[in-house]
């Protein structure tokens, strides 16, 4: 493991998050994780595993009580807001619900344009124009909606827009928050290949948090299976799903129904 | 994959903003109202002080015995009543948009910074509102005004003074909320500065709320100003005011009911289309409620 | 003997808004005593609305432009209202989607679960709450006079959820209504439910029309599917047969297009094409 943590992008050991005056609640209890360049890592687990608060935790979007945060190489765990700030650029967050995620007083372009602008990312006005322009394209989004506010749009184009919105930016490391679980299963394919085709373009290293395992099986290299604040399990996807080692992710697998009738599905798992 | 087909064109919602009558006609008298107050020397028929005994307690026209050179009739000294009407928008109007100005500065301000920051600030100003609360608002006028002279400018102190904690509540809470959803988190992961995030993205969301309190705040101003001015603590007699006209209107109803029913009537309406500016207001402007 | 239990027939709802869009277009459907039929389709394609107005639930919003749903030979849409409200809540039931927001938060559990009981089959409070403790026993609640005296934030979701069921199933309804009953819930918590729901339907000889988005679901939990798009019925049939061997290319691309961990290509496959454009056609005609 100390192999995986050593050429990551992106490195978490011994993670803790505690909420609540005196630190009363614990959410995660020292959790190890780590995500390379180019490589695809999914967090799986239900309600209360501590799979948001992981993914927040490693942006530094959340304050973590003990362990060690690095990104490419950098011990980010305490560094002062002021230092981080730009070093956001190069990690991204997509969200699950757009809605919520896109300030809904803002115009589409203004959702865009500002961050290229923070970061200067772009030589002049007319080259942000150019950038927004591509993307869009790329996303399959029509110039109208730039001058539009996020409820003027569908759920779909929500969603590309976030999606585009982190792509911009030319990050390294990219956080899915369950970003298809609203979605319809038409549009859900449509927004994996998406993804898939993005992070293989742009090199990303990307960690999917979804509660669905199937979802994840079919974009991630890698699994992480939390519950209750650990993880129980990890290793290749197509080893975990196909041998399972812990008991939690035998009865995570064996509860997804499937959309071939089997026989008996409904039937208690036999006790070992 | 509905929406997709639906959508495929590229052909979006475009949701209408509603220019409602409400909005037009609030507003509409609301510039009206501005309108007389600057231009009150040219537009007022007579003076508003000049007394002439003689034409005391003069009906409004349409009545038996007014005279049509004082169309609203005459105050018991003779005084034509359309003409303080006039000149007493104008003390309405500056209390009501100098106290609110400051009020909403103050108090947004104060609210938006403890939403937002917590920690000591939150606890620094919330002790304060707590504190300032406390006070009858009533007696922290009248003592205002004893302290500082009789006048517009203690009248607008006595109302920002005792109002901005009622700002900063509510946009405290309001931005404690905001700072909850999810751009917030998306702006903090772009990398934008906290000062930032507060005032270019959190505000324009609190906004709705601002226009609700301001339009409210006019109102409350016009009437604590007329309350000020009917126990005689307000601006100095000679210039008239509508809470002053009511006082004195009071005093003489069962001669002449029209001294006293003109200033309410223009207080009530005032206060009405303040308020319905204020609704109108907000449906016009924000993207969302335009849906 | 032979007579379905639920029968819609050419059941057409459109809106009652200035667009009148089609909601639902003549759709017919039966089902028989004792089946339990996976009403499917992505959102909007009208799965809920067919479920309200079964149950006579259908908001201002739509009219009824024609057509008849049939419960055990009566026309639930042309009943006066004294006699569809003895039918609703006693003969068909309702399981809800959101066990967060179906429960009243200010009253306790025993108080919501015996008002049925109390009101539609005369018990006395002490009796109805027996009963009550016995319902909660069968959906395998451990300790029921705990819960009948606990609120409703008190339980988990999954507790709440059972509940509901027992509710629903208390007065000994012939037909239920289950809208998205564990769409709500984490998937080990929806294997349990779904798992206590068939339970109960078979012991009960209960008829279930399920709503819900989920393939899945469908596949494992129904006997027979009903697959909507824009409010139009698109292939229906057991479910045995439907998922083998679907006939039409909504239905193929639709299964296809469910992720699978056992099969991890699945999943990203998004519709073709020409299936887009037969759905874009399908939604564009305003029959």
């Amino acid at each position: 493991m100390t192999a995986l943590h050593d050429d990551a992008l992106l490195s978490a050991t011994g993670i803790e998050v505690a909420y609540g005056a005196a630190a009363k609640v614990k959410v995660l209890h020292g959790v190890d994780i780590a995500v390379r360049r180019g490589e695809t890592v999914g967090i799986v687990g239900e309600s209360g595993s501590g799979k948001t608060t992981l993914g927040r935790a490693l942006l530094r979007l959340v304050d973590v009580s003990a362990g060690t945060i690095r990104f490419d190489g950098q011990d980010i765990t305490h560094l002062p807001d002021s230092v981080v700030r730009p070093l956001r650029r190069r990690m991204q967050i997509i969200f699950q619900d757009p809605m919520a995620s896109l300030n809904p007083r803002h115009q589409i372009h203004r959702i865009l344009a500002e961050p290229l602008r923070l970061h200067g990312l772009a030589r002049d006005e007319a080259d942000i124009q150019r950038r927004i322009a591509s993307v869009l394209d790329r996303m399959s989004l029509p110039s109208a909606c730039l001058r539009r506010y996020p409820h003027e749009l569908s759920g779909g184009q929500r969603q590309r827009v976030g999606i585009a919105r982190a792509v911009l930016l030319e990050p390294e490391f990219v956080l899915a928050d369950e970003i298809v679980s609203g979605l319809d299963v038409s549009t859900q394919a449509q927004a994996l290949n998406l993804l898939k085709e993005l992070s293989a373009e742009l090199g990303l290293a990307m960690a999917f948090i979804s509660h669905d395992l199937s979802v994840i099986s079919s974009v991630c290299d890698r699994v992480y299976v939390m519950r209750h604040g650990r993880i129980v399990e990890q290793g290749l996807c197509k080893d975990v799903f196909s041998t399972p080692s812990h008991d939690y992710t035998r009865e995570l697998i064996a509860a997804i129904p499937l959309p071939a009738p089997i026989s008996g599905w409904l039937d208690p798992s036999p006790r070992p | 994959m509905v929406e997709m087909a639906q959508r495929h064109a590229g052909h979006l919602d475009r949701t209408q903003s509603r220019l409602e009558l409400r909005l037009v006609l609030a507003a509409g008298f609301i510039l009206f109202l501005v309108v007389i107050a600057i231009a009150a020397p040219w537009i007022a028929p007579h003076d508003p002080l000049d007394q002439d005994l003689f034409a005391g307690l003069l009906p409004p026209v349409n009545f038996q015995g007014s005279n049509p050179a004082y169309l609203l009739g005459t105050d018991d000294l003779g005084r034509d009543l359309l003409s303080r009407i006039i000149y007493g928008t104008r003390t309405a109007l500056t209390v009501a948009a100098v106290a609110t100005a400051i009020v909403t500065i103050v108090g947004s301000l104060l609210g938006l910074l403890a939403g937002w920051y917590g920690g000591w600030p939150d606890r620094i100003i919330s002790r304060l509102v707590d504190i300032w609360m406390a006070f009858p608002p009533v007696l922290l006028s009248i003592l205002l005004v004893a302290v500082m002279g009789a006048g517009l400018q203690s009248v607008i102190a006595a109302i920002a003074i005792v109002d901005w904690t009622r700002f900063t509540r509510v946009v405290r809470a309001e931005t404690q909320a905001q700072a909850r959803l999810d751009y917030v988190v998306a702006a903090r992961a772009l990398g934008f500065s906290r000062a930032h995030i507060l005032f270019r993205e959190i505000l324009v969301n609190v906004g709705p709320v601002l226009i609700g309190l301001i339009s409210l705040e006019m109102g409350v101003a016009v009437i604590v100003e007329a309350i000020l001015s009917f126990v005689g603590l307000s601006v100095s007699s000679d210039m008239p005011t509508w809470g002053g006209m009511i006082a004195q209107g009071r005093q003489i109803v069962h001669t002449g009911w029209w001294v006293l029913a003109a200033p309410l009537l223009a207080l009530f309406i005032t206060v009405l289309a303040f308020n319905q500016l204020g609704e109108g207001l907000r449906r016009a402007v924000d993207p969302v409620m335009r849906r | 003997m032979n007579a379905p239990l639920l029968a819609i027939d050419g059941l057409h709802v459109v809106s009652e808004n200035r667009s009148h869009a089609p909601i639902l277009r003549e759709v017919s459907l039966t089902l028989r005593a004792g089946q339990v039929m996976g009403l499917v389709g992505e959102s909007g394609a009208g799965k809920t609305t067919i479920g309200k107005a079964v149950l006579g639930m259908l908001p201002r919003t739509l009219r009824i432009a024609r057509g008849e749903v049939r419960f055990a030979g009566r026309n639930l849409l042309a009943l006066p209202a004294g006699e569809l409200r003895h039918i609703i809540g006693n003969e068909i039931a309702l399981i809800p989607q959101d066990p967060q927001t179906s429960l009243n938060p200010l009253r306790r559990i025993g108080s919501q679960l015996t008002d049925g009981l109390r009101l539609r089959r005369g018990l006395t409070r002490k009796a109805a709450l027996d009963r009550a403790a016995d319902l909660l026993a069968d959906v395998h609640i451990n300790d029921p006079q705990r819960v009948l005296r606990a609120f409703p934030h008190e339980l988990s979701g999954g507790m709440r959820q059972r509940v509901l069921i027992a509710s629903a199933f208390a007065l000994e309804p012939r037909l239920i209504v289950a809208d998205e009953p564990t769409t709500a819930l984490d998937v080990t918590v929806q294997k349990q439910i779904l798992r206590l729901i068939r339970r109960m339907q078979e012991a009960h000889g209960t008829a279930v029309l399920f709503v819900t988005h989920d393939l899945g679901v469908v596949a494992q939990v129904c006997d027979q599917v009903t697959l909507l798009l824009g409010g139009r019925i698109v292939e229906s049939g057991a479910v045995s047969s439907v998922f083998a061997s679907p006939s039409h290319p909504y239905t193929r691309a639709l299964i296809e297009a469910v992720p699978r961990y056992d099969r991890p290509q699945a999943g990203l496959r998004p519709v073709p094409p020409d299936v887009l454009e037969l759905v874009r056609r399908e939604l564009e005609t305003t029959e």
